[in-house]
């Protein structure tokens, strides 16, 4: 029988990746062997190890009058997600038809909307840090002077000094909202930059991809008004600081960013590019730039207004213009700092719209690298390693993981990084 | 994540659900967190060590459609053999062996089917082709031909054949793995080969790859 020359090593590779081509069928299944497991494995043993917690704060209520309290209060607080005992990095996903409670040991309660989903990253004794990966939460939060509660909503945090208030996320419009009934919040990350307060009867509202905020009196919201500037709370600039005191609140009414803004029925000229653009009506800003020549428009924009026609021109699904004007921020004003975030957005052009993964990850690297402390570093750097896995590269991927874990580990892409280094 | 964990768009599922995830310490600390029945270890174990058991199974038997309950038997095989592990920092070729124990109980008693096998039938190739996400039809055929001759041979020198030349094992550790001695598995692996290339040549799915790089030589 003819021997062969090592052709088996190369015939069980040529296996091995044809098996991986098949990675979207195995990750489901996966998913659905993780989904099994857990139902059997652990609801068992949560249950007993509650009875375990019962008979140990049994125990502490008897000690203490022997002064062993002081060292059961230093011990994490425990809680419960819906009628099971809460797990850290548990993960809750709420039913379309109802919410789920999350209980904590200080009396502390949040809610997960209908639809929500969210994870408890981290307990200690002094609070939790949560993930809100979708939808919303409702927070009502024990106040200490020790207590530390957080809320970590896509590229934002919400850093609860206290008390009641409702957090939303809607990842696939990238939009953030804070509603402050009792006392107050400080939101940090993307397009807020440093961590600004939020306090009862305000709401504020941060539309990622538009580099846009709005902090409005809730009342007058609810009633469809903006808060005028110098009112019930600081006029926050937008992402639009080319002029510092450009009031990004105006008396009219609010409107979501997703339908044209109707031109007002007074004006006596139609609104320009620049007016849309100062607007935060990024789409319509896009669609005049158009229609008066994208090209001169691009010619004569400033820094920031080429990152809204980028902006505007992405939202609209137009890749080439958006590419064209984010590009020509970075080659005519080398020096401005917004360079960094034409990176990152051109980054999302070639990643949701191109599917150019290997440009992607490129563009992403040099937002980091550009700004390393910016507003949207934990963001790139998340997509760094989805864009890395996506255009094959998994060395390239599993270092970017490394170093997404290392400065961010209850990050919204933690999880992912963590699937990849195993 | 999530999952795809971080999949905004999933529907919520009929009911709240409740899934622990990562446990912070390395695997001896695991190990002890699971032998204390903390419920967190017990999630962090296949959150932690689920894609490499799904690959060696999935290196071993081939992509099939059970293999959710099979990766799933695995860690709860696990779970009940935990006992017998003695050293915490084997840990991962510990679950290799009961990764590879579940195998062979799975080809040992199911009959021949394999997912891939639906897809490759002469009458049916544009389904295959719309399902295959690109894999180009030949590359199918060739990777239901291996294992359609692996399933030929018995169970234990297909595993030791899968491990060593698919998974990328050496004999070492297909020893450790199939916990058999090195010339016990050293015999397997030739009697596997030689049962491979005998039954290979025969289908003409596989002529490019036997002979990608290399040529079949007399000795």
């Amino acid at each position: 029988m003819e021997k062969p020359v090592m052709p088996l090593e190369s015939l069980g590779r040529r296996v091995a990746e044809a098996l991986d081509e098949h990675a979207l069928e195995r990750r489901r299944a996966l998913e659905g062997a993780r989904q099994q497991y857990l139902a059997a494995a652990v609801r068992g043993p949560a249950r007993s190890r509650r009875g375990m917690l019962g008979l140990a704060t049994a125990v502490a209520a008897v000690l203490i009058g022997i002064g062993l309290f002081a060292h059961v209060r230093a011990r994490p607080l425990v809680f419960t997600a819906g009628e099971q005992p809460g797990v850290v990095e548990t993960w809750v996903a709420a039913p379309g038809g109802r919410g789920v409670p999350l209980r904590f040991s200080d009396g502390t309660r949040f809610r997960l909307e209908p639809s929500s989903r969210a994870r408890v990253v981290a307990v200690d004794a002094h609070g939790a840090s949560l993930a809100l990966e979708s939808g919303g939460l409702h927070a009502d939060v024990v106040h200490s002077k020790q207590s530390a509660w957080r809320v970590i909503a896509g590229p934002l945090t919400v850093r609860v000094t206290g008390t009641r208030f409702d957090v939303r996320w809607r990842a696939s419009a990238e939009e953030f909202s804070v509603t402050v009934t009792e006392g107050s919040v400080g939101i940090s990350g993307a397009v807020v930059g440093e961590e600004r307060a939020v306090r009862a009867g305000e709401t504020l509202r941060v539309f990622v991809g538009e580099h846009r905020l709005e902090l409005a009196n809730t009342a007058e919201l609810a009633a469809g008004e903006r808060v005028k500037p110098g009112g019930a709370g600081p006029a926050l600039a937008t992402s639009v600081p080319e002029r510092e005191a450009a009031p990004s609140l105006t008396s009219e009414p609010v409107k979501p960013d997703t339908t044209p803004t109707p031109l007002s029925a007074t004006s006596p000229r139609a609104p320009d590019w620049r007016e849309f653009a100062r607007r935060g009506s990024l789409r319509e800003a896009f669609a005049a730039a158009q229609a008066t020549g994208f090209d001169a428009a691009c010619q004569s924009a400033s820094p920031s207004e080429l990152l809204q026609l980028g902006d505007g021109a992405r939202l609209s699904g137009n890749s080439a213009s958006a590419k064209q004007a984010l590009t020509r921020l970075r080659s005519a004003f080398p020096a401005d700092s917004r360079r960094a975030a034409a990176a990152f957005a051109l980054g999302k052009v070639a990643f949701d719209q191109t599917h150019a993964y290997a440009e992607a990850a490129e563009w992403f690297a040099t937002s980091i690298r550009e700004q390393p402390g910016g507003s949207l570093v934990r963001e790139a750097a998340g997509r760094l390693i989805e864009a890395r896995r996506r255009a094959g590269d998994d060395a390239g991927a599993r270092r970017a993981a490394e170093s997404y874990l290392a400065r961010y580990p209850d990050g919204p892409h933690a999880d992912l990084a963590r699937s990849l280094l195993r | 994540m999530i999952a795809r964990a971080h999949d905004p768009g999933a529907p919520a599922r009929p009911e709240g659900v409740v899934l622990p995830l990562a446990f912070s310490g390395d695997d001896r600390a695991l190990l002890v967190a699971l032998r204390d029945h903390h419920p967190g270890a017990k999630a962090a174990f296949f959150h932690r060590h689920a894609a490499y058991v799904e690959r060696v199974i999935t290196r071993v038997i081939g992509f099939d459609r059970e293999l959710s309950d099979i990766v799933q038997d695995v860690f709860l095989n696990a779970l009940s053999s935990l006992p017998g592990l003695k050293d915490a920092g084997a840990l991962r070729p510990w679950l290799a062996q009961v990764a590879t124990r579940t195998a062979r109980k799975v080809l040992r008693t199911r009959s021949r089917r394999r997912w891939l096998r639906l897809f490759v039938d002469q009458d049916d190739e544009k389904s295959a082709e719309r399902v295959t996400n690109g894999t180009e039809l030949a590359t199918l055929r060739a990777l239901a031909a291996v294992y359609s001759v692996l399933e030929e041979l018995p169970a234990d020198e297909h595993i030791a054949f899968a491990l060593r030349f698919i998974e990328g094992m050496d004999i070492a550790e297909v020893a450790a793995a199939c916990r058999v001695s090195l010339s016990t598995a050293k015999r397997r692996l030739q009697r596997a080969e030689r049962g491979f290339i005998d039954k290979a040549q025969k289908r003409p799915e596989l002529e490019e790859w036997l002979e990608t790089g290399e040529r079949w030589k007399s000795r």
